[in-house]
């Protein structure tokens, strides 16, 4: 298959993924104030510090509130970090290669990009967000049930597959990131600390991961068993852990697959052997970082492979 | 006549200056369309609203699109499609069948004498300048020689019927010519809007002209393989043609690539980036104009293109369809020759006659030009789609003067044709059989041997009275069926 189509269908299933998880961290943050009003400032910059757009947001706003931020993350065109401009930029790549994908999936983003248009504004208030945000996930989600039951195990579906597995393993690492902030790694914040646990749990909350959590997990939720849980389970499906192995095998089935392949068992090994009591009592911060970094090179190599060929 | 009522009556239906394809005088059927009309007269007037709405259904359910670009956004609108067919009678096809293969050889023997030895310019049966001035010449074309001397592969001839019958060829589209992917679709919308009418006509079927295409295509690949590497090479998403492009492409399992999926090696063949490597490909079937093919060639500023494309082409590693430079015979003006060149080239007798044409860089013809300006035809001699014509007996007085106006500026620009009285088609606007102009769109191909498709594209103007059939400019489309009679 032509590069260009593979590399589209990446950035397809990233900017789908990208969508559900910010609807979905927005939707847990906006309940979670409810319990802690005291803290809403810190959640809304922290919700910031997730998606990576600490600079560009505050090169706009003065501060991170409310208003400001749900905004930013649900309607702001102007920023890649919106659930509307995911939206968009799905679309868009969607639309380049509508002749290898399921045409129901293409009409429901096609749909859904125009209905985040016409609603997202609408959706600000507290009144109609979290149907509005109940929306996206759920329309991001039919739009990967149609691709994991409608698509040949090609490779079209594999770089799709990558796609989806590159972006939720950076979006958990970026997620467990805001947890080094309640751990007290260097970074605490006082109004925060005072909530650990209900912390911990909205930090499963957001990656839906709280259930899966608590069939797998005994004991209270703390720190050291949500980070072990959320880095090194290989069975659920935001986890680390498991998003790596999804990568092994997809990797495995594409040709020349020699270099992203190699730097994906040492983020296994390297996952699989850490220790996350340690990380918790310090580290962990570091350790996420590095791993961030990795993920971003695995992206890279992905893209020189298969997407950027050297004549 | 109004649907309320609840049959169609053809004895009302009614009568223009023009001839209709399918109804003759006092309602009575044309041969071939009998059956036809008894079945829509059997339906009422509901039905046939049904089946209109089940027609724009599967138009929007299979995605039967074109783009349309206005108001600096790009719009993907549906495809404007009526459902009652055209006939045309299976004795009347195979002449135009002959007439057009007759007519592309005639063309190819032409464009490749333009770029070698020029006989047709010294022996005098079409002036050089005419041909040099246009524009169309490429002096990178000069030399090459592409597989069986066929410059031209596949080409679209827009047919008109006039009111004495005879069916005139109107224009010679050679350089990506489109509309192929409508016929064959809306044969398939046909399929589901009558099935029981198909059942009892014997219509021939036109659902092969991919595979065609592919052989077509296969058959000037410079290496000798089962299985050549051909690719449809699109300008993009925003090209108005492109879901034709993905369809062509589909249908023939090539790869659709865009220029950037392309790249021309050190050993000059060019390859397309997969996520394998690069792959060589042998043939492009190009949509892209001459222009933007390579931008080390032509326009320096395109993006769409590939550089060193046109060396590639040149050492005959890699076939382009059509071939550039094509476009120096696709001009209003080579056209008026195109009889001249069957004679010259082919010793026979065109079988298919031209629309007489008057040149404006002619003083003496120039002349009766401007002073039968309301009642002519006058169109720009480089320009497709439709744009920028003149048609006189319907233009108001200011659009005749811009356009003496513009003649005078630009002659050689313009070249001017008697009306010709498009025939009619009954046509469903809103709950009325209309009488509505249709021109007619076959594809010829020419490779290794000969194709021409059953029937072609029917093009419909669906304003009353409109002489206008593009879809760009508010026309429609009708499935065209030959059937034996």
């Amino acid at each position: 298959m032509l590069s260009r189509v593979a590399e589209r269908l990446y950035w397809l299933a990233r900017y789908v993924e990208r969508a559900e998880n910010t609807a979905r961290l927005v939707g847990v943050n906006a309940q979670l104030l409810l319990d802690m009003p005291e803290a809403v400032n810190a959640l809304w910059e922290s919700l910031i510090e997730i998606l990576g757009a600490h600079e560009d947001f505050f090169a706009q706003h003065g501060k991170a509130t409310e208003r400001s931020v749900v905004r930013y993350v649900l309607a702001d065109q102007t920023t890649q970090a919106s659930i509307a401009s995911a939206l968009r930029l799905a679309r868009e790549n969607a639309r380049t290669v509508r002749e290898v994908l399921p045409s129901e999936a293409w009409e429901l983003i096609n749909q859904l990009q125009m209905e985040v248009q016409e609603t997202a504004e609408h959706a600000l208030a507290r009144r109609g967000r979290q149907a509005f945000l109940d929306r996206v996930v759920q329309q991001c989600q039919q739009f990967s049930g149609m691709i994991m039951t409608t698509m040949s195990r090609r490779e079209p579906f594999h770089f799709v597959n990558l796609g989806w597995a590159v972006e939720r393993a950076d979006m958990t690492s970026r997620i467990l990131d805001v947890g080094c902030t309640y751990a007290g790694g260097g970074r605490g914040n006082h109004a925060l600390l005072d909530h650990e646990s209900v912390l911990w749990m909205n930090v499963l909350l957001s990656l839906s991961a709280y259930q899966m959590y608590r069939q797998q997990m005994r004991g209270r939720v703390e720190g050291r068993s949500v980070v072990g849980f959320l880095l090194q389970d290989t069975a659920f499906p935001h986890a680390i852990a498991c998003c790596l192995d999804t990568l092994e095998a997809t990797l495995g089935a594409l040709p020349r697959n020699g270099a992203p392949l190699r730097l994906n068992r040492a983020l296994v090994k390297q996952v699989a052997g850490a220790d996350p009591s340690a990380l918790v009592a310090s580290g962990l911060h570091e350790f996420l970082d590095q791993l961030q970094g990795e993920l971003g090179r695995l992206h890279g190599l992905i893209q020189s492979t298969w997407f950027r060929l050297a004549g | 006549m109004a649907q309320t009522a609840l049959h169609i009556d053809w004895r009302a239906y009614p009568r223009t200056a023009a001839l209709d394809e399918l109804v003759g005088p006092g309602g009575r059927a044309r041969p071939p369309a009998g059956a036809l009309l008894n079945f829509l007269k059997r339906l009422d007037g509901a039905e046939l609203h049904n089946r209109r709405k089940a027609a724009e259904q599967a138009v929007r359910a299979l995605g039967i699109t074109f783009t349309v670009y206005s108001d600096g956004a790009n719009i993907d609108r549906q495809w404007p499609f009526d459902i009652i067919p055209r006939i045309l009678r299976a004795s009347e096809w195979r002449k135009v069948e002959a007439g057009l293969a007759q007519r592309l050889r005639a063309l190819n023997c032409f464009i490749d004498d333009v770029y070698h030895r020029q006989h047709i310019f010294r022996d005098r049966v079409i002036p050089a300048e005419v041909v040099m001035a246009a524009g169309n010449y490429r002096d990178a074309c000069a030399g090459v020689r592409p597989a069986h001397g066929v410059w031209a592969h596949i080409c679209g001839s827009d047919l008109v019927r006039d009111s004495d019958g005879q069916l005139y060829v109107l224009e010679d589209n050679l350089r990506v010519p489109s509309g192929v992917s409508y016929m064959i679709e809306n044969r398939r919308l046909t399929k589901r809007v009558f099935p029981e009418l198909l059942e009892a006509y014997q219509v021939t079927p036109v659902g092969e002209y991919p595979a065609q295409l592919f052989d077509t295509l296969a058959s000037i690949s410079p290496r000798r393989s089962e299985t050549p590497e051909i690719v449809v090479l699109t300008p993009g998403i925003y090209n108005s043609a492109y879901f034709e492009h993905a369809f062509l492409a589909q249908q023939m399992g090539a790869e659709l690539v865009e220029g950037g999926d392309l790249e021309v090696g050190d050993d000059d063949c060019v390859y397309m980036r997969t996520v394998r490597g690069l792959v060589r490909v042998d043939v492009i079937y190009r949509r892209v104009d001459d222009a933007f093919l390579d931008p080390e060639c032509f326009r320096k500023d395109s993006l769409l293109g590939v550089p060193g494309l046109m060396r590639a082409w040149r050492l005959g590693k890699v076939a382009i369809a059509n071939a550039p430079g094509t476009g120096v015979a696709d001009d209003k003006v080579v056209y008026a020759y195109v009889p001249d060149m069957i004679r010259y080239y082919l010793s026979e007798e065109p079988l298919l006659p031209n629309v007489p044409t008057y040149f404006c860089h002619d003083p003496l013809q120039r002349q009766h030009v401007l002073q039968n300006l309301d009642k002519l035809v006058v169109k720009p001699t480089n320009e497709s789609g439709g744009y920028g014509i003149l048609i006189g007996p319907t233009a108001s007085r200011a659009a005749r003067a811009a356009c003496a106006e513009a003649i005078r500026a630009n002659p050689r620009g313009h070249v001017a044709q008697p009306v010709v009285s498009l025939s009619t088609a009954p046509t469903l606007l809103g709950r009325e059989l209309v009488p509505c102009h249709v021109d007619l769109r076959p594809f010829c191909l020419q490779g290794a041997s000969s194709y021409v498709t059953a029937g072609g594209l029917t093009r419909v103007a669906m304003r009353k009275g409109s002489l206008v059939v593009n879809s760009s400019q508010g026309g429609g489309s009708k499935d065209t069926w030959v059937v034996a009679d």
